[in-house]
């Protein structure tokens, strides 16, 4: 059964199928030919996939992301991030790091964080004469640290289907989400000196001041919304609500850079993409009920404690289950489908879930820049017009240097456990 | 389908999704900001807004994936077919908007039959029937039908997608 599955999800999304209606085919198919369950199951199980109040933060901090980066906050991230670390060797590529370290903090998707980042920084590196491939990795790598720094979309689909803790998973993201940042900018450094790349411009205190300044109600938008999240004053999905208007007020009234034209295509798109990502969460749902329905997680569980010695060769396992599902699934999907079914295995090994969590989106964040499906490193690739092949020869770098991370955080849980213990021991 | 009916429909679905999907998430951001207002300045709140936001994000989530279908954005392997030269690219098309309009159809008939079920069940805190929050399945798939019959016959006439 496992195996015509897997035959029939390849051959339907090998055909142009979307994969969220790959998912919903191919349960369809399982469902009327290997049970006896109604068929009406489908459009209840599409409907109890998507009605979750946690989810909804998913559509508002996408809203708020492009809200922001409409405003030119990603402008004012990037003058700032280049006054910090402009002066160092391969400076702009650093500037790229931090820079997606502070968007990160307000939108949650990787792709609307390098899309954003993306037209401005990729054309100021390849004016400077560095490579486009080094260009489009850089972007690549360092945009998917916003689902690993809070707010993350995979954290809060997460907590959404185990009942984990929002909050907790997002505080346990800021610490590994810094160690990828910092890993990513060694790894930069390094390849510039190989490279023989140039600092973008000397360090001057003056110009981090006047970063500072044109970039502080942009980076004080950041402290309200994880602030207000941490202090326990709001939830995740009202924090996204907050972040919307807070950045309707800051575009319209403080920088005046938005129009009331702009907003009906921003609303527009920002539903577009919300349908996109869910579409993948109802799919998965009804595929994740029949898996589950057909004892899947239970006979993956007792197979795997059967087969495998030790804790460490199980932590290793579950990595590798999952840098492969970052691989070839979207995050949203693998999620939905694949927690489910590991969640009841690392609860016999005694892994905490918001540990698990954090494996899990670590492990995803690496996945969205390995092909084929690697929607990150596709929107950076379109950016930098370079083939995606040509940008894997430098990514590799920056993957390995990701990797390192996730070895850190799966066998060190205190990185990601010590935050959280500190809000509820 | 005649091409200028076609065009029509096309453009009459889009306004359709456009606006409601604007409406919905204006009204999600609303909803949940005015929530927390009222909670910190009046230490009041709505009993229903979770209930209500829960199933905004569903019908955003149906007729939002008709609207991503219309402008190509769902994520797939479309460079396989891509690949697959002329003859074979137009086998893939077509055979995609086959299967979309078989699920699709099915979607429709036990959509309509769950939103028929459930109209005298009322929702827990809103005064809506729940057949009318369960319609959204049937109502988007009859648009998501029509998409993919303009689709089709654009295919079969040869003509590249809008």
């Amino acid at each position: 059964m496992e195996l015509f599955l897997l035959v029939l999800v390849a051959l339907l999304a090998l055909v142009g199928l979307p994969i969220g209606y790959v998912l919903i085919a191919a349960s369809i198919v399982l469902i009327a030919l290997t049970t006896n369950t109604p068929l009406v199951v489908v459009p209840l199980r599409l409907f109890n996939g998507t009605d979750s109040f946690p989810m909804v933060a998913v559509p508002l901090f996408i809203l708020a992301g492009s809200l922001m980066n409409r405003a030119g906050i990603s402008h004012r991230l990037v003058e700032l991030a280049n006054s910090l670390v402009g002066s160092i060797r391969g400076g702009l590529a650093m500037t790229t790091t931090v820079s997606s370290m502070f968007f990160s903090e307000v939108s949650g998707s990787a792709v609307a964080d390098a899309a954003a980042l993306g037209s401005v920084l990729i054309p100021a590196m390849k004016e400077r004469g560095y490579p486009a491939r080094f260009a489009a990795a850089v972007l690549s790598s360092s945009a998917t640290i916003a689902i690993i720094i809070p707010p993350s979309i995979p954290m809060i689909l997460y907590g959404a289907i185990t009942g984990s803790s929002i909050v907790k998973l997002f505080m346990a993201g800021v610490i590994p989400g810094v160690l990828c940042g910092v890993s990513i900018m060694l790894t930069s450094y390094w390849l510039a000196r190989r490279g023989g790349f140039a600092e973008s411009e000397p360090f001057a205190w003056k110009r981090v001041a006047v970063g500072f300044r044109r970039s502080f109600l942009a980076l004080s938008l950041p402290l309200v919304i994880l602030g207000g999240i941490f202090a326990g004053a709001f939830t995740a999905t009202e924090a996204a609500a907050v972040a919307v208007i807070l950045a309707l007020v800051l575009g319209f009234f403080v920088y005046r850079s938005l129009e009331r034209k702009e907003l009906r295509p921003i609303l527009v798109d920002a539903a577009a993409q919300t349908a996109v990502v869910m579409i993948l969460v109802a799919g998965s749902a009804v595929l994740g009920w029949y898996l589950a329905n057909q004892q899947v997680p239970e006979r993956l569980t007792s197979f795997m404690l059967a087969h495998i010695d030790g804790k460490i060769g199980a932590l290793l396992i579950i990595d590798g289950l999952w840098l492969v599902a970052g691989t070839i699934l979207h995050s949203a999907a693998a999620i939905i489908l694949l927690v489910p079914i590991l969640l009841p295995l690392t609860t016999e090994l005694g892994i905490d879930p918001i540990h698990f969590g954090l494996m899990v989106t670590v492990s995803l964040a690496i996945g969205q820049q390995t092909p084929p499906v690697a929607s990150v490193l596709i929107t950076t690739c379109s950016i930098a017009k370079v083939p995606m092949g040509e940008v894997m020869r430098v990514n590799i770098y920056f993957i390995l240097a990701m990797l390192a991370v996730l070895l850190l955080v799966t066998f060190f849980p205190q990185l990601s456990l010590w935050l959280p213990s500190l809000i509820s021991p | 389908m005649p091409p200028r009916f076609a065009e029509r429909l096309d453009r009459g679905i889009r306004h359709l999704l456009e606006t409601t999907s604007l409406v919905i998430l204006s009204s999600m951001a609303i909803v949940c900001f005015i929530e927390v207002i009222l909670r910190y300045g009046l230490g009041k709140s709505f009993g229903w807004y979770d209930e209500f936001t829960g199933y905004l994000l569903v019908w955003l989530t149906f007729l939002g994936a008709v609207a991503a279908r219309q402008d190509g954005k769902h994520i797939g392997l479309g460079d396989f077919a891509a690949r697959l030269g002329r003859r074979g690219k137009r086998f893939a098309a077509l055979l995609t908007h086959g299967l979309m309009i078989a699920l699709h159809l099915l979607l429709l008939v036990y959509g309509a039959f769950i939103a028929f079920r459930f109209l005298s069940d009322h929702a827990i805190t809103l005064p809506v029937p729940m057949g009318i929050i369960y319609a959204v399945i049937p109502f988007s798939a009859l648009l998501m039908l029509g998409i993919e019959a303009i689709r089709l016959g654009r295919t079969l006439q040869n003509e590249p997608d809008s």
